[in-house]
């Protein structure tokens, strides 16, 4: 662990020295991490590609700013690839700030048919969603933000946060129907 | 609502499960060309955070000014070394000089016995003079400059404005005496007495 440990301080000391085999080294490292969270906020890999690319051009440039005494390095890189890609969201989407909502029901969904379901079949219904829909439901169900912690990233209210998870469920629960009924 | 349901948490599973594109050496490609033109390799990268002063850095300090001082100390030396402008204002002058007896034209005798002092044609490097004592003599003066080298405050005071007809004229020289009489008028002719 200690080894690990060390191999990760080298790297990040060649990357704040510019040195670009330790920012490949880097990028290699927390490749699969970053892409998986890169998928969920893009309609298809080339999406992702962009999101990956402006979010580690900016780790790059920002990594004097990070501090271990704050927070691992895997929590820092996240956040940076999650903003990156609600920024790649909202540059497809308007976020409306008029919606609002305080109670919702709960819309049953068959969780078994989802068990039944790849990753893949899933993720296709999930970006089937409107984008600020999309972006609220994978921040909410998947990221585990809470919708204060939402509403700050998307500079909207928490009512249309909720209104947003509500809509993402109602659309997930007709999908899941259809597929289920298919 | 703000619980997550059990769907929800079986779809969080299963994204994490997303298999991954085979793109890892593309976007590193990207991302270096962006870098190189960006973060050439080699400058410190994104550490713009200032740096604790440290010893070295105060020697560097130290041995800074201590240059800008000696710098200053040997502007100064140098300076007051410099030779008077004066110097400059002899080469000046010798630049200036009158034209030649054969650049000047041919003077013109004109109706009334009366002379006019042709001037040279204005052009670049030479400068005309209101000469005094210009008399009835067909031949304009040699033109001179001769400043007072006392007075002059640098070489650069001698370059002459440029010459402009207007100013030809206003530098015309003024004839001595009433003008339409000659010499002749002025001369006496003794009257030959009656013998008778």
């Amino acid at each position: 662990m200690q080894a690990v440990e060390r191999e990760t301080e080298t790297m990040l000391e060649g990357c704040l020295a510019n040195n670009r085999k330790a920012q490949e080294a880097l990028y290699r490292q927390f490749y699969g991490f970053a892409m998986t969270i890169a998928l969920r906020y893009s309609r298809d890999e080339h999406d992702a590609a962009d999101i990956m690319n402006n979010a580690f051009i900016k780790i790059f440039k920002s990594i004097h700013s990070y501090d271990a005494s704050k927070g691992s390095l895997h929590a820092w890189i996240k956040r940076i690839v999650v903003n990156e890609g609600l920024d790649h969201i909202k540059s497809r989407s308007r976020f409306s700030k008029d919606l609002e909502l305080e109670t919702v029901p709960e819309p049953p969904v068959n969780n078994a048919v989802l068990q039944e379901m790849g990753a893949e079949e899933i993720m296709n219904l999930v970006k089937r969603l409107p984008p600020a829909t999309h972006a609220v439901f994978v921040l909410y169900a998947v990221e585990g933000y809470n919708h204060r912690e939402i509403a700050e990233k998307l500079q909207i209210s928490e009512g249309t946060s909720k209104w947003h998870l509500s809509e993402a469920r109602k659309t997930l629960q007709k999908q899941i129907q259809v597929q289920t009924s298919g | 609502m703000n619980k997550k349901t059990t769907y929800e948490l079986t779809i969080a599973d299963k994204l994490q499960q997303l298999p991954l594109p085979d793109m890892e050496d593309a976007i590193w490609a990207r991302i270096k060309t962006q870098l190189d033109l960006d973060l050439p390799e080699g400058d410190g990268g994104g550490s713009n955070t200032p740096q604790a002063p440290s010893g070295g850095w105060m020697w560097s300090a130290g041995l800074l000014t201590f240059v800008a001082a000696f710098l200053t100390v040997l502007l100064l030396t140098k300076k007051s070394d410099q030779p008077a402008p004066t110097d400059n204002i002899d080469q000046n002058i010798e630049a200036i000089t009158a034209p030649s007896p054969q650049q000047i034209p041919a003077p013109v005798q004109t109706p009334g016995n009366s002379t006019t002092v042709p001037l040279p044609a204005p052009s670049a490097g030479t400068i005309t003079m209101p000469s005094e004592g210009i008399s009835d003599s067909l031949l304009a003066p040699p033109l001179t400059l001769q400043p007072p080298v006392d007075t002059l405050p640098s070489a650069t005071a001698l370059v002459p404005p440029p010459l402009t007809q207007d100013s030809l004229i206003k530098t015309k020289p003024k004839t001595r005496g009433v003008q339409d009489i000659s010499d002749a008028d002025y001369r006496i002719v003794p009257t030959k007495r009656d013998s008778s």
